[in-house]
């Protein structure tokens, strides 16, 4: 009863508060705060970001997966803890480190910038720092799949004569694609509401390095309290649809 | 390899060197400093917060959820994720509307005289939110997996139902709770969007270490914030090492059990 | 009386039929008793209201002459072994056993003691500092026993105790079981569904199917005087006949046998015949016709050879199907091969009239 109540007070009174507060003026206005040129740019924004984060770590992740089930080598023990290091770190934490790193300081940045390629305080910083972020989500999502794949599958593809390149693809991937779907699915989710991170490598330009979730703390720091909400019940419904969409599909027992 | 080498090694060697780099003796001058030493209790202080209450609470969801049967189960299931979907500014943007300026809590706290919005119940609250799932998340498995036949086992042997989950069905789930403590401690420990919007940002007081960080980056005070980054840092890596112990110690028994 | 159980009635979850129907039994002090019966047919239900886990909807419960149905399982005293054994995880071989006594406020001396005492009993004395996880199944089985007798029950209850263990096992365990009970003379119920098991174990088995009891007694009489036709399939038989009464005589196919009391003409029957009470006379080629009506021919359809035994399947001129079992030297005798026709007569055949309403 208390466990229940608890919960309810938690997490439903939030969701609730948080619809009452984004509709209490009406829908039109809740448009028009969403609609602001600000505000869209920022939607834009992180809604590119987090595909292309989501893409790569899709690709990333699957491949570190394979390399940590399939292959055994010095230091894959540590590799595997290293993977929950993003989990761990404080995500403003892992932006300063980025800008330690790329920053207008930094060799590295300087770098890239002699290169005529600008990260910090642009959207390649956004997207470097989504992908450390969400690193594991993918890799430990996979990983599971593939040991219990256990090897025998591929081993009757071979002996059938297919290749290991044709093994892979018509085999192996097919076996773990739910599993990559439901972590990239999961990376992108995380990734629209991620702040610490962003709010250090970003630079928040308003129309052009501004993310939805920096663009709420924006509106709470000047007093709008309204269109904070307006804007946190958009990214709230994304990647609500987004976590429905992956324990449903969970529950289908598509991995 | 490469690919985590770059993406994890190098930016954390970069900050160690940030950090480090006026040597070790302008390390500690900086922790010794009152706002840092503050904002570094004030961290502990709410980590401390969210383990207790999340690690009884948490376990007596998970109970519920696992043992038993009612409607509405799965929703409350899918309750228990709300937390990791939500952006933690939204976070913080609710208990704004809660107990902020005009908030729909506001009138019953005022009159109670508690400040809860810009003080440390609202940076509890919103600590305590982000990290709700993870004891219900890591104990519901090895209640499953558990069984009940231990504890009916041990009222047949004469124990009473305290006695049994003091000396069972406890040393059962220690492990699956032990994880889902220490998965509670990092993320409280690095929790910031929604702390940030809730605490009152007063150096000395109501700063947690992420909010000092934040807030030393934009008076460029870079020492300050390496130095306090970089003990954050440090404490989310020696979780990360006690998770693997946990991790093995759970793993190694589940496997011999078959 | 150790253990009466009066009508217990225990309806499943939701309403709708009886796990356990009417069910009443006496066991008396220092019994060794079978609950024999199919899975689902209600017997673990009946053991765990005898514990306590498990409240009946009706009946009640009395151990050693108390009235317990309303006691809980704490206080009954009893001791239970869980088909999975159920052992503390986190517990070495040494805590598991001296749980119980540890629990009632005993001294370390005193629990020392008496766990030694079990531990020597189940013949694990060296195993005592070893984790459950790190026993075979046969020694988490015997720990799981000296926990349960630990605390000195009156009652001991085991739940398919033999059941997950391989066939060497099983048969060691199964002695062992017996002799401990010779020695400490506790009452004893364990529920199976392997009758052979039943059979050889107990001094007395309760037969069970849909929740009700078909039949108690001892393994003689349950064996040889089966009280319905559903003990008579389940308890050692294979061959099924049927049939219908004619002229006093039970006609099965080309087989008679006498009649059940009280059948008229017309009346179906159905016979069981366990493969030893199939007299096989001979091949019809070498064996002259005796003018006896009840000898029959069949077909050997298939021969299999286990071990000293010979397995031979026939089929009758009815086309019912009919096993025997012979030695082989008796096979090597009679020259049986197949594709065969043999005469054959049946000694013994536990008749029971259809019934048309199940």
């Amino acid at each position: 009863m208390a466990a229940g109540t608890y919960l309810l007070l938690m997490v439903a009174l939030p969701v609730a508060t948080l619809a009452r507060e984004g509709l209490s003026k009406g829908l039109a206005e809740l448009g028009r705060a969403l609609f602001h040129p600000v505000a869209r740019a920022a939607v834009l924004l992180t809604l590119e970001t987090a595909l292309v984060m989501a893409a790569v770590n899709a690709v990333m992740g699957t491949l570190i997966a394979y390399v940590l089930v399939r292959y055994r080598f010095p230091g894959r023990k540590l590799l595997d803890v290293l993977i929950d290091l993003p989990f761990a770190i404080p995500t403003l934490v892992t932006g300063m480190m980025i800008v330690t790193l790329l920053g207008p300081h930094a060799a590295l940045g300087q770098l890239f910038e002699a290169a005529g390629l600008r990260v910090v305080y642009a959207p390649p910083a956004i997207i470097l720092s989504l992908l450390f972020v969400t690193l594991p989500l993918v890799v430990r999502t996979v990983q599971p799949v593939l040991m219990e794949l256990d090897g025998a599958d591929e081993e009757a593809a071979y002996t059938l004569g297919a290749s290991e390149w044709t093994t892979f693809r018509r085999v192996t991937l097919p076996a773990i694609t739910p599993a990559i779907v439901s972590g990239a699915l999961q990376s992108f989710a995380r990734a629209l509401g991620e702040f610490g991170s962003v709010v250090v490598v970003a630079g928040n330009i308003p129309r052009r390095t501004l993310t939805a979730a920096v663009h709420v703390f924006g509106e709470v720091e000047s007093g709008d309290v309204h269109a904070a909400s307006a804007m946190s019940l958009v990214l709230v419904t994304i990647s609500f649809c987004v976590v429905l969409v992956v324990s449903a599909r969970q529950r289908g027992g598509h991995g | 390899m490469l690919y985590v080498g770059a993406l994890v090694l190098l930016p954390v060697a970069s900050l160690l060197r940030g950090a480090l780099g006026g040597g070790l003796r302008a390390f500690a001058e900086v922790l010794a400093r009152p706002d840092v030493l503050s904002a570094l209790v004030m961290t502990a202080k709410l980590t401390a917060f969210a383990v207790v209450v999340n690690g009884t609470l948490g376990t007596a969801l998970a109970f519920v959820l696992v043992r038993d049967r009612f409607v509405g189960k799965r929703l409350m299931n899918a309750l228990v994720d709300v937390p990791f979907a939500l952006s933690p500014v939204a976070v913080g943007v609710v208990l704004l509307s809660l107990f902020g300026k005009g908030g729909l809590l506001r009138p019953i706290t005022d009159a109670l005289g508690v400040e809860v919005a810009f003080a440390w119940p609202a940076m509890a609250m919103a600590t305590a939110f982000v990290t709700l799932p993870f004891v219900v998340r890591e104990v519901g498995p090895v209640l499953e997996e558990m069984g009940t036949d231990q504890e009916l086992a041990a009222y047949t042997l004469g124990a009473s139902p305290f006695v049994t989950f003091v000396r069972v069905t406890l040393p059962g789930i220690r492990w699956g709770l032990a994880y889902g403590a220490t998965l509670t401690m990092a993320r409280a420990i690095g929790e910031f969007g929604a702390v940030l919007l809730v605490s009152g940002g007063v150096a000395g007081q109501t700063e947690t270490a992420t909010v000092f960080v934040y807030r030393a980056l934009e008076d460029r005070d870079d020492r300050g914030a390496y130095v306090v980054a970089t003990v954050l840092a440090l404490a989310s890596i020696g979780l990360l090492l006690l998770l693997d112990v946990v991790r093995k110690k759970r793993g190694s028994r589940a496997e011999a059990e078959g | 009386m150790g253990i009466v159980a009066r009508d217990l009635v225990k309806r499943f979850p939701g309403g709708s039929g009886r796990a356990v129907d009417a069910v009443s039994f006496e066991i008396g002090a220092g019994e060794l008793v079978a609950l024999l019966g199919p899975s689902g047919g209600g017997k673990t239900t009946v053991l765990r209201i005898l514990a306590g886990l498990e409240s009946p909807d009706e009946g009640r419960v009395l151990l050693r002459g108390v009235d317990m149905t309303d006691v809980r399982v704490q206080e009954r005293n009893i001791g239970f072994v869980f088909q999975s054994y159920a052992l503390f995880r986190h517990m070495t071989v040494r805590e598991n056993v001296g749980f119980g006594l540890e629990i009632r406020g005993k001294t370390r001396a005193e629990v020392d003691s008496v766990v030694s005492e079990l531990l020597a009993l189940v013949r694990l004395a060296e195993l005592g500092e070893r984790y459950p996880h790190e026993l075979s199944g046969g020694q988490r089985q015997r720990v799981a026993l000296a926990r349960a007798l630990a605390p000195g029950p009156s009652v001991l209850l085991l739940d398919e105790p033999f059941g997950a263990l391989d066939a060497k096992v099983r048969l060691e365990l199964r002695e062992w079981l017996r002799r401990l009970h010779e020695e400490r003379a506790i009452t004893t119920v364990f529920v199976t569904h392997d009758q052979e098991e039943a059979l050889s174990v107990a001094d007395r088995v309760i037969v069970m199917n849909r929740g009700k009891v078909e039949q108690i007694g001892t393994p003689e009489e349950i064996y040889d005087r089966p009280a319905t036709a559903f003990v008579a399939g389940f308890v050692g038989s294979i061959n099924e006949l049927e049939g219908e009464v004619r002229g006093g005589r039970a006609a099965l196919g080309s087989l008679a046998v006498h009649a059940p009391p009280g059948a008229g003409d017309g009346t179906s029957v159905r016979a069981f015949v366990r493969p030893h009470d199939v007299e096989l006379v001979g091949v019809t080629s070498r064996v002259e016709k005796r003018s006896s009506v009840e000898v029959a021919t069949a077909r050997v359809e298939r021969l299999v050879r286990i071990g000293w035994m010979v397995r031979i399947e026939l089929k009758l001129e009815d086309d019912q199907p009919l096993t025997v079992e012979l030695t082989k030297d008796r096979v090597a005798e009679l020259g049986l091969a197949e594709g065969e026709e043999v005469f054959v007569n049946l000694r013994d055949a536990k008749l029971f009239v259809q019934d048309y309403s199940i």
